[in-house]
């Protein structure tokens, strides 16, 4: 056995005991969650445990995810996906913590709307930038899909105070994964920016994009895929 | 939470208690009643043959035993899945799907954990949704209507655009087959025309190959390696195609880049070894066929002659080593042989050839001590009294003394087990001529039968019970014959001759009779 294969399978059976530990964490807590009286004063320490284990849970992905695409071991797969669908799973997997902060999470799209994405590697993306929104924004995340020259638009909204203008100007790359200035590690743009360039579709290539003050007034993600 | 989930039956397999508890703490809460709970494979496979569930969730990784892409297999070979009931397999990773992707069976959905409970109804929610919009095709495939199923996809598409690729998807499946490749084509080509989906474009490059089109398959499959480089059934046809052309350096080299990415399943790894072995790489041979009978071995897939190809390999490289290598070698070909027998130990036929493929070994290696062990151990099996083997299992078995014969072994041994070939060898005449007229007097029963003489019938399945017991099948028909008539089934005596045939039934291979049974069993009335 060389190093990098005792490497990988290290690395596989670590993740995999990761998450059966965080599928427990995440199942104790909404056990704790629904025991308690709603207004409980104990219930935003419990959701900000939700949404920090969610957050190991989405960093834990994107880096296998990053590690497997560099290594060639995974590539994009493309299915046929029902956004709606796609935006009602993301909902869910923060209702409870919108619900726990008072936000309100929801989302606009036609129901018939289908497009050709990877759903795993793209449900990481959403989840990733809604669990951020829900941290920065007022009272509101608003997720959108539409088409738009010939590309799918997914779109996420808040009413925050928006992204910081080093940010806006960016532009496609997001090619840092860290800035040590802000503190911020940047991983999840920089994955949401990978994801979207292995899209790829009559020679044409996905791309994320930020702005500010929009649809909700706060900050905007849009990522489009062809 | 949601309605349509509250009357589904559904299990849980997992091996890891706290887990199954919270996934049914879970599904409660959904508003799931009835939750079934299993911690291995063989558990499951019995309470899916019992029972009809709607739902199966299945944790990949099972522990020891079983893992979950191989009680999926099972659940296919015993053909206890009906279309329409959802397979989900509960996995750590995303990628699952391009990485397990066996040729043969997928599940319905791959659910990734962690998962709260909203994503888990949510997710739920929308593929029994999905499977209601497609229950009309369903129920006729399952009906075995295909000229309706064909129609109803029509029908659906219309009604539900958003399961449109769904219904194109049966659709071309449904077409190919009925072997009308060529409509199948143009369904799976206008697809790919639209978006390159990796279902269509595999049945393309399916149907080039059925058609006898390796070449033109072959390329196609090639090409399809640059859009989806690590999806392992592309790998998988790409080796079958070289397989087929001849060109088996290059179909040794494939698969082994497909076991790479996915070394578990014995379809896979068993195929690597035929080819190793016609080309005599006797040490990837041997390589492979471990790895088919390590990672089979819980498995339905697993035949009992892998382990003879992994002796016979594994005699080869044997020869080549320096003696520390070679015993080291054959500690370990000791261990398996007994966890061969212990697997095959109702199954004399199996363990013969197994046997003798170990006496050759040792044989060849100058370890004749053990090698008469093992040809005593044939002699052994043979004697036991309820050994019955085929009439290919004799052939063979014949094939492989032959071989030993002049060698340095006991004599002795080989004459009794000579000897005591020529009984087997009227054994197994005289069953055949059993067999045979127990299928003719079967059928005369069956005609009595639907003449309503039912008293002739059972009469007629009894003779054909005697001619050939261990045959389920004439069992079952006088048992049914029992049950099923108002003049029989209030008479003490039958039902006890009833009673007496269904608890001798050995139903361990058979799945669709196992419905039937099941059925007759409720039937019985108790004493």
């Amino acid at each position: 056995m060389t190093d990098q294969s005792i490497f990988e399978t290290v690395l596989a059976s670590t993740v995999h005991d990761m998450k059966n530990s965080l599928s427990l964490l995440m199942s104790h807590l909404d056990d704790i969650s629904m025991r308690l009286d709603q207004q409980d004063e104990n219930q935003d320490d419990i959701s900000s445990l939700r949404y920090e284990s969610s957050r190991i849970n989405i960093s834990l992905m994107q880096l296998l995810t990053l590690y497997k695409l560099e290594k060639r071991q995974i590539s994009v797969q493309i299915e046929e996906v029902i956004l709606a669908d796609l935006m009602e799973d993301s909902i869910a997997a923060h209702s409870m913590l919108a619900q726990n902060k008072g936000i309100q999470l929801d989302y606009e799209c036609d129901d018939e709307l289908i497009w050709f994405l990877d759903p795993n590697l793209i449900g990481i993306v959403l989840n990733n930038i809604i669990g951020n929104s829900i941290r920065y924004t007022n009272s509101r995340v608003l997720l959108s899909a539409r088409t738009q020259d010939q590309q799918l638009v997914i779109q996420i909204d808040d009413d925050g105070v928006g992204y910081p203008a080093h940010m806006l100007n960016e532009g496609a790359g997001f090619s840092n994964p860290v800035d040590l200035h802000s503190g911020s590690t940047g991983l999840g743009l920089f994955f949401a920016a990978i994801i979207a360039q292995n899209h790829k579709r009559l020679q044409r290539q996905g791309k994320i994009q930020l702005q500010n003050k929009l649809r909700l007034n706060g900050g905007s993600f849009q990522i489009y895929l062809p | 939470m949601f309605d349509r989930l509250s009357d589904t039956r559904t299990l849980v397999i997992d091996d890891f208690g706290q887990f199954r508890q919270t996934f049914k703490t879970m599904l409660h809460r959904l508003g799931v009643q009835q939750v079934d709970q299993a911690s291995n494979g063989n558990e499951a496979v019995k309470l899916c043959m019992e029972n009809d569930y709607d739902m199966i969730f299945c944790d990949y990784n099972l522990g020891e035993g079983q893992d979950g892409q191989q009680v999926l297999e099972e659940l296919h070979q015993r053909s206890v899945l009906q279309k329409g009931s959802l397979f989900l397999m509960v996995t750590a990773e995303t990628t699952s799907a391009q990485v397990m992707g066996a040729i043969e069976y997928r599940p319905d959905a791959y659910l990734t954990k962690p998962f709260t409970n909203e994503q888990l109804g949510q997710r739920l929610k929308r593929l029994l949704n999905k499977n209601d919009v497609l229950k009309t095709i369903h129920d006729s495939i399952n009906k075995g209507d295909v000229t309706n199923a064909l129609k109803q996809c029509d029908a659906v598409m219309q009604k539900s655009p958003t399961a449109r690729f769904s219904c194109l998807r049966l659709k071309s499946e449904l077409l190919e087959k009925q072997k009308a490749y060529d409509e199948a084509m143009a369904l799976y080509k206008s697809v790919v025309q639209e978006q390159p989906l990796l279902w269509a474009m595999i049945g393309i490059g399916r149907l080039y190959f059925k058609q006898g089109l390796v070449e033109k398959a072959l390329t196609h499959f090639q090409q399809m390696r640059e859009d989806f480089p690590q999806q392992v059934s592309v790998l998988d046809w790409v080796a079958k195609c070289q397989q087929a052309l001849g060109d088996l350096e290059q179909s040794e080299k494939t698969l082994k880049e497909a076991i790479q990415i996915s070394p578990k399943s014995v379809t896979r790894q068993s195929t690597l070894g035929e080819i190793a072995q016609t080309l005599e790489h006797h040490d990837i041979a041997q390589q492979a066929y471990a790895k088919t009978i390590q990672e089979g071995y819980h498995s339905c897939l697993l035949q009992p002659q892998y382990y003879q190809h992994y002796f016979k390999n594994t005699q080869a490289v044997a020869a080549t080593l320096g003696e520390r290598d070679q015993k080291k070698m054959l500690s370990t070909t000791e261990t398996v042989a007994k966890r061969m027998e212990q697997k095959y130990k109702n199954n004399p036929g199996a363990i013969v050839h197994n046997l003798a493929a170990l006496a050759s070994l040792f044989n060849t290696v100058g370890n004749n001590s053990q090698a008469d062990h093992y040809l005593s151990r044939v002699s052994g099996t043979l004697d036991s009294p309820d050994c019955r083997i085929s009439q290919q299992d004799f052939q063979q078995l014949k094939h492989q003394l032959d071989e030993l014969d002049g060698t340095a072994l006991n004599d002795k041994i080989l004459q009794k087990i000579s000897s005591r070939l020529v009984s087997v060898k009227n054994d197994i005449e005289q069953r055949q001529q059993n067999e045979q007229q127990a299928v003719a007097i079967n059928r005369e029963g069956m005609q009595f039968a639907r003449q309503n003489q039912q008293l002739e019938a059972l009469e007629k399945f009894r003779q054909a019970i005697t001619l050939a017991p261990y045959h389920s099948n004439y069992a079952l028909n006088a048992i049914q014959t029992i049950l099923l008539n108002d003049a029989f089934k209030n008479d003490p005596a039958l039902i006890r001759e009833a009673r007496d045939y269904l608890d001798n039934i050995s139903l361990e291979n058979s799945g669709k009779r196992w419905r039937l049974y099941k059925k007759l069993t409720t039937l019985l009335p108790n004493d």
